[in-house]
């Protein structure tokens, strides 16, 4: 009888991060297929998912640290008025090259079929390689050790999130598996969370403790707060009406320094937990 | 994975494995070590200097940052990639405005500089990929690159001791690997022996007034290295593997119970172990500077 394939559960998906689903439960899947000769010795499948995420676990921090000096050489280039030139596709090759059993390095069509296929996603605008979609790639063949030729999925899908993030609305509701990009339609009070430090090379992320990123999912209003703490929504809309406070630029810059409170408070009271899932 | 069949170096450097745990291990050292240059050396003499086989460039910036009063520093190494990461590096802050540089250079070769470039050459773990013959060459180099009143800086390591089978075996492994590489000079694989010969090959290259500063870095449980350093010297071993199944001191299977069970030291209660390293430096003559 065959036996059901064995995938990472939906509550996980952002224990990958950046990687898409389809990628992490390739590698599962390739876990599996170890022991397709000695079935008898296949390990339990939560077992071979925690092998799985131990492996993606320890590539994420390497790949992170290995990508960040070229990351922020090419921010300083930008500031100096040249244009982004990272991560290129020789770069991405020559990277890639050392994972292969020869040493063989593939060609720029590798790179064009991989997009093709969606796993590999390039900046619209300017058709340069999309910098978390190159992180995936590099942790997914860092967390494939024994270096198979097969170590991708055949294709993603056009509709496949390109990958997962930590959520939760409030600290009542339980936590989740939030797809990026953000379906339309999220409560404004979500906040989220990631493992991938990559992420603060875009916009809005903050490293408050632990091993985690935090930001708002959107712009929070007031009332979004309100539904975290109650004090310091509070205090703006005690000053609503006052003649200096209550003036529009002034109560943004109240706002937004609230949602930068509120979201430490949040993360250091431990409600966007580090373990991440409700386990 | 991939190990460069031409090159001696035991683990493949272009790896990104390598290159972080190199750069981390730079930075743990160089703490350890008591920062970039703790030995007594007249630094306000020290203008121009070479970093040989630099790796992630860690020293490198780091001395950048220390001596500021330095107006070059060059780093080189055999793997492009790795010069270019520490590249990058030195982009990213802004180093390369302070002097900062890095050059692809193989250092058992010829080096492509011109006679007294520098004041101060320095390398660290060159035993990785140097054999014994090939250090005479090396330090002859270097005397052609020093200045008069220079100084050459080698800092190797030289195994440990330990209260624990496991990290015993670690150690048996290296210094077993190092003799059949043909790196060491030691008469057992209890030690390596670079450092027990730097003085007399500094002096043969033509150096004079050398001297040695013993480092011994505490990875015993509850030492502030002790996570850090057991993680990096473990993820050596298994990023060497090709390295040392190609020697045949150890079965792959080893590698793979010797690497959980050095992870398995991390908060051990009892461990205790030190990683001995020494420094040696040597002055070029024809100064009355700092060789005197």
């Amino acid at each position: 009888m065959p036996t059901a394939p064995v995938v990472f559960p939906h509550d996980l998906y952002p224990a990958f991060a950046p990687l898409p689903a389809p990628m992490a439960d390739h590698l599962l899947l390739l876990e599996v297929r170890q022991y397709r000769h000695r079935p008898s010795k296949r390990p339990a499948s939560q077992e071979m998912v925690k092998a799985v995420l131990e492996r993606i676990s320890r590539a994420r921090p390497l790949v992170y640290e290995y990508l960040r000096p070229f990351v922020a050489a090419d921010k300083k280039r930008q500031q100096r008025g040249e244009s982004r030139s990272f991560p290129n596709p020789e770069w991405l090759l020559e990277t890639l090259a050392q994972y292969t059993p020869q040493p063989v390095r593939n060609s720029e069509a590798t790179l064009d079929f991989w997009q093709k296929k969606g796993l590999l996603r390039r900046e619209k605008t300017r058709g340069l390689l999309d910098i978390t979609s190159v992180a995936a790639l590099l942790i997914a063949r860092l967390a494939e050790e024994n270096l198979q030729r097969s170590w991708l999925p055949s294709f993603l899908e056009a509709t496949e999130p390109y990958w997962w993030w930590y959520g939760r609305a409030s600290p009542h509701a339980s936590i989740q598996a939030i797809p990026v990009p953000f379906a339309p339609g999220l409560p404004g009070s979500l906040v989220v969370w990631t493992p991938w430090q990559g992420a603060m090379w875009e916009n809005h992320w903050q490293s408050i403790e632990g091993d985690y990123l935090y930001r708002w999912a959107a712009a929070p209003t007031v009332q979004d707060l309100l539904v975290w703490v109650e004090d310091v929504p509070r205090k703006i809309l005690a000053v609503q009406d006052d003649a200096l406070f209550g003036r529009p630029p002034v109560q943004a810059v109240l706002l937004q320094e609230a949602r930068n409170d509120v979201l430490t408070h949040i993360v250091q009271k431990g409600m966007c937990h580090a373990a991440g899932s409700n386990q | 994975m991939q190990q460069d069949q031409t090159s001696d170096y035991f683990i493949n450097q272009e790896l990104v494995e390598e290159m972080v745990r190199l750069n981390r291990q730079a930075s743990l050292v160089t703490g350890e070590m008591g920062g970039v240059l703790p030995e007594p050396l007249d630094l306000a003499r020290i203008e121009s200097v070479l970093d040989l086989a630099c790796g992630p460039g860690e020293w490198v910036m780091q001395l950048a940052r220390a001596c500021p009063h330095v107006r070059q520093v060059i780093g080189v190494d055999k793997s492009k990639r790795m010069i270019a990461y520490a590249n990058a590096n030195a982009q990213a802050e802004a180093e390369e405005e302070r002097g900062v540089s890095f050059r692809v250079m193989d250092i058992t070769q010829p080096l492509d500089f011109p006679d007294a470039s520098f004041d101060l050459i320095n390398g660290r773990f060159l035993l990785s990929f140097m054999r014994r013959e090939q250090w005479p060459l090396l330090l002859s180099e270097c005397v052609r690159l020093l200045r008069p009143g220079g100084v050459l800086r080698i800092s190797e390591q030289e195994s440990g001791y330990t209260n624990d089978p496991t990290y015993q075996s670690y150690i048996d492994t290296w210094g077993e690997a190092w003799r059949k590489a043909g790196h060491a000079f030691a008469l057992t694989r209890a030690y390596i022996g670079v450092t027990v010969v730097m003085k007399q090959l500094m002096v043969e290259a033509g150096l004079v007034n050398p001297q040695h500063r013993p480092v011994s870095i505490d990875l015993s449980t509850g030492q502030p290295a002790h996570q850090a350093l057991l993680e990096n010297l473990a993820e050596a071993l298994h990023l060497a593997s090709p390295f040392l199944l190609k020697l045949g001191v150890i079965k792959q299977q080893r590698i793979h119970s010797l690497h959980s069970e050095m992870l398995g030291l991390i908060g051990k209660k009892g461990f205790s172990a030190y990683w001995v390293l020494q420094t040696v430096w040597a002055f070029k003559p024809g100064d009355s500077g700092q060789a005197s």
